[in-house]
């Protein structure tokens, strides 16, 4: 359980937030300069807020307007930022009992050897960080963390520098780790697929602000606004035109529409809810039918996202690959899609 | 390509420049000069006066140079800069000159009710001092400025306090480059000549150190032990540059 409220000025830029994360897995998400990392400087101590508190699992670490302050290192919070932070001149072993020693902990060796064994770092014991691959520095690093039983790990993008099948394993690891010793974390990043993969709870950040926040699942179904829905990947954003109970008018195209909750002004579609028609077959039945012309193909590994043009409309829909060849689609190609009622959120400005 | 082959010329001529006037020098010279140069009293005194002094000053240097250089590494760009050319001005002012304000400022009576500096071994310690300290300021301000802060910040979050992260991790990991500088304002301490006459007079068995010693030999006309002391400190200064080349090789491998 972690809250955190905290009010930064610094000049250019403010940061203003109230987090509330009470799962294991927890996702700030934000694109770069939306104060994702200062907020995690500021939990774990680095920074002070001009206002806020911090606590976690109960325990009050910070409270600017009552003088509570608990220095860095008793705060008991694991951080891992993106920069390789092994201790240069300590061999790996040092490095990771370094926190051990520090607080003077009793030494497990049992929890050690099998942090080590399933981190696969079991012999780079006695090596130095710069014999280390990015890969190996990580998981040093995380394992560094665990050792010390932090009451939570605080990530700040900590495999962006890493190549893609070494971030997707280390991120598998780091969630086996964190399920098996049940210590709750706060993943910062960028990338909607880390996003989505990692979180249990997500708060969506923007220029400093959350502007949406909870369970993945309804975060990632219903975007509240139109600028969540675009960092969310939602490439179907429409201005509603007209609004009627279970009908939208979008740009002279009428569509039927399931339980609309609060405030709307645009609606927003997934490109994968955008489903392709085999036009050879009775679509009489198919919802929101928009006949168009493929206008350009975007090219993704396994997928293809076709840009489709119905007069004023524009509408994405992703297909497989497959399916692309198998239909002969091409730019130029004339094709049905429907736009699925259920799939269809709305959300305000 | 052709340019580095080209700018190849230049470097060959300044490093045959150098090698010319130090092996020029041991041509003047013969192993009995330096038997002689060790027997003689004055210079055995000149040598001790030499280390007394610019140890003293490596050790006023470090006591308040090496944290001056933390505060300007860590502290925000103005201030940093700000202070920082107020640290050349030593550098900058010849040695001669320090020598004479400060025998000003140690003329003032007020001072004088206090310690009479002049002529004295803590008047030519300070003398020393004031040349070598910026050197201690400014390696220790580089040596910190390599070191990012985010290993202290680790250190603390594995739990270790202000004190022991800073020790374990930014010092350490900083020292080789400090103590480098540390070399360097010694031996700038070792060799100063204009301050240290000034300031403390120059005396035989006093306040005498080798470079004040060199100069005397000379216009006294022993051109050839002047020599032989010089290449003394020719000797002491390549020792000096070894052991930092060495030292810093072996913190780079780390960093």
């Amino acid at each position: 359980m972690i809250e955190a409220v905290l009010k930064k000025d610094f000049g250019n830029f403010s940061i203003d937030v109230e987090i509330r994360f009470k799962g294991l897995k927890n996702v700030l998400f934000g694109i770069s300069g939306s104060g994702k990392s200062s907020i995690l400087k500021m939990i774990v101590g680095f920074y002070e807020p001009d206002r806020g508190k911090v606590i976690v699992n109960n325990k009050v670490l910070l409270d600017v307007e009552r003088g509570v302050n608990t220095p860095i290192f008793k705060r008991g919070i694991g951080y891992i930022p993106q920069e390789y932070t092994l201790f240069p001149h300590m061999d790996i072993e040092a490095n990771l009992l370094y926190g051990v020693k520090s607080k003077r902990l009793k030494f497990d060796k049992k929890r050690f050897d099998l942090l080590i064994e399933l981190a696969g770092i079991k012999n780079l014991l006695k090596l130095y960080p710069n014999q280390l691959s990015g890969g190996q520095k990580q998981r040093v690093s995380l394992i560094r963390a665990l050792l010390v039983e932090p009451e939570i790990l605080l990530l700040d993008e900590p495999f962006s520098a890493l190549d893609r099948p070494i971030r997707e394993e280390l991120r598998e690891l780091l969630s086996e780790l964190l399920d098996s010793f049940n210590i709750p974390a706060i993943f910062v990043t960028h990338d909607l697929e880390e996003a989505y993969e990692f979180a249990d709870e997500i708060a969506i950040l923007e220029s400093g602000n959350v502007i949406q926040a909870g369970k993945k699942d309804e975060v990632f179904s219903s975007p509240e606004s139109r600028s969540i829905a675009r960092l969310l990947g939602f490439k179907n954003i429409f201005e509603i035109d007209e609004l009627r109970s279970d009908e939208i008018v979008v740009k002279g195209f009428s569509f039927k529409v399931r339980r609309l909750k609060g405030s709307c002004k645009f609606v927003f579609i997934k490109p994968e809810d955008v489903l392709l028609l085999r036009t050879d077959r009775d679509i009489s039945n198919k919802e929101n039918v928009v006949f168009g012309e493929v206008l350009k193909f975007f090219e993704k590994p396994g997928s293809v996202l076709l840009k489709i043009k119905s007069k004023g409309l524009i509408v994405y829909s992703r297909v497989t690959r497959h399916v692309v060849v198998k239909m002969g689609i091409s730019e130029g190609s004339r094709v049905a899609v429907s736009l699925k009622k259920d799939t269809i959120v709305c959300g305000d400005e | 390509m052709k340019l580095t082959k080209f700018s190849f010329i230049p470097a060959i001529l300044l490093v045959a420049f150098v090698l010319l006037v130090i092996i020029w020098g041991f041509l003047g010279v013969t192993l009995s000069d330096f038997r002689k140069l060790f027997l003689d009293g004055e210079f055995i005194s000149a040598v001790v006066f030499g280390l007394e002094t610019s140890f003293t000053s490596v050790f006023l240097s470090c006591l308040l140079g090496v944290p001056t250089g933390f505060m300007l590494a860590r502290s925000d760009r103005f201030l940093s800069k700000f202070l920082d050319a107020i640290f050349d001005v030593p550098i900058i002012i010849p040695p001669l000159i320090v020598g004479v304000l400060l025998l000003n400022v140690f003329n003032n009576s007020f001072i004088g009710k206090f310690y009479s500096f002049i002529f004295t071994f803590w008047g030519a310690a300070i003398a020393q001092f004031f040349i070598a300290f910026p050197f201690t300021v400014k390696a220790s301000k580089s040596a910190f400025e390599l070191v990012s802060p985010i290993y202290e910040r680790i250190a603390m979050t594995l739990g270790a306090n202000y004190y022991k992260s800073f020790f374990d991790t930014t010092f350490k990991l900083a020292r080789n480059s400090i103590l480098s500088g540390l070399v360097l304002s010694w031996l700038r301490s070792l060799g100063e000549f204009g301050a240290t006459l000034i300031v403390g007079g120059g005396i035989a068995y006093k306040t005498e150190n080798i470079p004040i010693n060199i100069y005397l030999k000379i216009m006294e006309g022993n051109f050839r032990e002047g020599l032989a002391a010089s290449l003394f400190i020719v000797l002491v200064a390549f020792l000096c540059v070894l052991f930092i080349k060495l030292i810093l090789a072996k913190s780079k491998i780390m960093l």
